[in-house]
């Protein structure tokens, strides 16, 4: 976990105070309304239906146990006892009033957090695999060059009003749990042929209005030229993006006009004027970065496991240790996910008792460590197996112990219609009835793996568009209906869903997304084909005859 | 504030005009956000002064075209003019304008003051050693 350098507190420290003198003039009125919005947009700051929202940096998800209880204690103090996971890995809070998020700011400080960049057309808090550094699947740790791209992009003075917000994932494994393919800039850790560490650098990949696959414009980028590379890329960005209409004002816009080609060559000739400058990475900071994201002291594998724990009768304890627990890189440990998808509150949301008390579970049994996912979930990444049925005990005891992780009922949702002021439908209420109607868990097992992503307006921040079912909320003549797109995919081979047809009414989305399943449960050969891999074989027909067809099924 | 003392030329000619008119040395011009980089980075060398304008706040081109201008090695005045408000102003002084020129209704007293209130930049590294994007 990177702990913050003098500099780094001074940065912090001193952009509060800048916030909070801003802050100060725009109440007494010497700064306008659109020149504030732009500044409080890069502290996070929105203005929402009800009041404004902070939206708090989780820099690519890793939290301590300290900043996990100083988010419930900002939670307590300033918000209604809760907070909100997004999509992107932070933290949200919909209740704070503007006069007092300086004194937020400033408590998040005093634990080395910010909220620098989470909103506003600049570069946005990096994302990465929530596993880092624990999966079995690493290629290497993608922490250190994240944590080396925030330092860089925090504050960057030319890249502060580029056309349109620009998101940057990190994923260091083969499986991608960061879902760099949907993101401005995606990075993958990969060797060359020499067996050197570099980056296959995405670009031009995003959800919203216009879902595109990022497009790989180099193959092989060593490491040390990371920043400059980067710094190309977003340079030729900010010259060339179009700023006459927002919504083709996405580095994926830019892309399709120019071609991929054409692009990179471009950026190639601007990074050959800075790939051996002041940009270069030298080999001691990259070393001084790793540094924080050693090994933390594992105990010996004989130690750390215990046979008998695995074996405890206990069915809900099984349960869980098949779902929700997943094989770690080293030997004795496990990594726990820990789904925030209670059903009687919207998918992310967490109390702050909860977030007290998972940092003391995490203290206990993790190392202190808490990361938070894409997926709106969180995850102690270092418990021993010996003592994984005492903290499903515990878990149990915070109600965070629900064994749907991976299941449909560990959806992704944006807060729709009833928080955000961008939102065309609700979608909590879905997410509501999609939880009461689907509460058999062992139905949900049944259905293996799935992916349900429910967005409340074009923006895509539910994701739908690579959901193995996604439903996007628009209104429609005064009414709030649902499209859906099927066989959307997140993983490393990521595809975008296609419409499945005419729009759903709200009280149709739960009986609909029943006969979906139903069909994909009467065509899949077995449990290992997922909803999107029967998409896959056999197209949208079947699903579409299933819905809309004179033969109409019922729900489930 | 040495970012307002620079004084203003007795004269700027829009870059288009200037180039037509054979891109005389030592007078100040004046470029859009639009400006085609390519055509300006080797002419703007011998100006005494580039004004870059800002349209609007939210068009962040000028910014690039400081710090290219700065990369190529013009050591002349670099102003911003336009949408140019006080809390801009650090960002610009710190990718390469020496001078602005503030939209009506400033508070142009407040400008020391806010151009240093975030004294650590990072770079490549955050060991402190300062600014990467260097002015002048």
């Amino acid at each position: 976990m990177y702990a913050y350098s003098a500099v780094d507190q001074q940065l912090v420290d001193q952009r509060v105070e800048q916030f909070r003198d801003q802050t100060q003039r725009f109440l007494k009125g010497e700064i306008a309304d659109d020149e504030f919005r732009v500044l409080r947009l890069m502290n996070g700051v929105y203005i929402q239906r009800h009041a404004p929202m902070l939206r708090v940096a989780v820099p690519y998800g890793q939290m301590t146990s300290g900043q996990l209880r100083a988010l419930a204690q900002i939670s307590r103090t300033y918000d209604k006892g809760y907070g909100h996971f997004t999509t992107r890995q932070n933290i949200q809070y919909n209740w704070p009033e503007l006069e007092r998020i300086p004194d937020i700011l400033a408590d998040l400080a005093k634990v080395q957090m910010h909220a620098i960049q989470t909103s506003g057309s600049c570069i946005r808090s990096i994302t990465s695999d929530p596993l880092a550094g624990v999966s079995v699947d690493e290629i290497a740790d993608s922490r250190p060059w994240c944590e080396i791209i925030r330092q860089w992009s925090s504050l960057h003075p030319e890249f502060a009003y580029l056309p349109r917000k620009f998101k940057i994932a990190v994923t260091g494994a083969k499986a991608d749990r960061a879902a760099v393919q949907v993101h401005d800039i995606g990075l993958r850790l990969v060797h060359n042929d020499e067996g050197e560490l570099g980056f296959e650098v995405l670009v031009g990949g995003g959800l919203g209005r216009t879902p595109i696959i990022g497009q790989v414009v180099r193959k092989f980028l060593p490491t040390q030229h990371l920043l400059s590379y980067l710094e190309a890329i977003l340079r030729i960005y900010n010259l060339h993006g179009r700023r006459d209409n927002k919504y083709k004002a996405r580095i994926k816009i830019l892309l399709k006009a120019m071609g991929v080609e054409a692009f990179a060559e471009q950026v190639e000739a601007e990074w050959q004027h800075i790939k051996d400058g002041e940009l270069l990475l030298p080999a001691a900071e990259i070393e001084r970065v790793s540094q924080h994201f050693g090994k933390p002291d594992y105990l010996p594998a004989s130690e750390a496991s215990n046979d008998k724990i695995v074996a405890v009768v206990d069915a809900d304890y099984q349960r869980w240790l098949k779902h929700n627990v997943l094989p770690h890189q080293q030997p004795g440990y496990r990594i726990v996910m820990v789904p925030l998808k209670n059903p009687l509150t919207p998918p992310g949301d967490i109390s702050h008792q909860q977030m007290d008390g998972l940092a003391d579970l995490a203290d206990k049994y993790s190392f202190g460590n808490i990361r938070s996912t894409h997926d709106q979930n969180l995850v102690l990444a270092y418990v021993a197996e010996k003592d994984l049925y005492t903290l499903w005990q515990g878990l149990t005891d915070l109600s965070l112990a629900r064994a749907n992780h991976g299941t449909l009922t560990d959806m992704i949702n944006c807060p729709g219609l009833d928080y955000c002021s961008l939102a065309n439908a609700e979608t909590l209420v879905l997410s509501k009835r999609i939880n009461e109607t689907f509460d058999d868990l062992d139905y949900l097992y049944d259905l293996g793996p799935i992916e349900l992503k429910i967005s409340g307006c074009m923006n895509a921040c539910g994701h739908h568009h690579i959901g193995h079912i996604g439903i996007l909320g628009v209104e429609k003549g005064g009414k709030q209906v649902y499209q859906f797109t099927l066989g959307g995919h997140d993983s490393e081979q990521a595809s975008l869903g296609k419409t499945l047809g005419r729009s759903i009414p709200q009280d149709d989305v739960v009986a609909t997304i029943g006969t979906l399943l139903n069909t994909y449960l009467s065509l899949r050969h077995d449990i290992s084909e997922c909803f999107a891999d029967v998409v896959k074989r056999l197209g949208l027909q079947p699903f579409k005859e299933a819905v809309y067809g004179p033969a109409k099924k019922t729900a489930a | 504030m040495d970012l307002l003392k620079k004084p203003l030329p007795n004269q700027v000619t829009d870059f288009t005009d200037w180039l037509a008119a054979g891109a005389p040395a030592g007078e100040a011009i004046k470029v859009n956000s639009d400006v085609d980089m390519g055509t300006l980075l080797p002419a703007a060398l011998v100006c005494s002064e580039v004004q870059v304008d800002f349209p609007m706040f939210a068009d962040g081109r000028g910014f690039s075209i400081a710090r290219l201008l700065r990369r190529e090695g013009f050591t002349g005045v670099i102003r911003a003019v336009g949408d140019v408000a006080v809390d801009r102003v650090s960002y610009m002084q710190r990718v390469g304008f020496d001078a602005v020129e503030l939209k009506e209704g400033e508070q142009a007293d407040l400008l020391p003051q806010l151009v240093n209130r975030i004294q650590v930049h990072y770079q490549n590294s955050s060991d402190g050693s300062g600014p990467v994007y260097k002015a002048g």
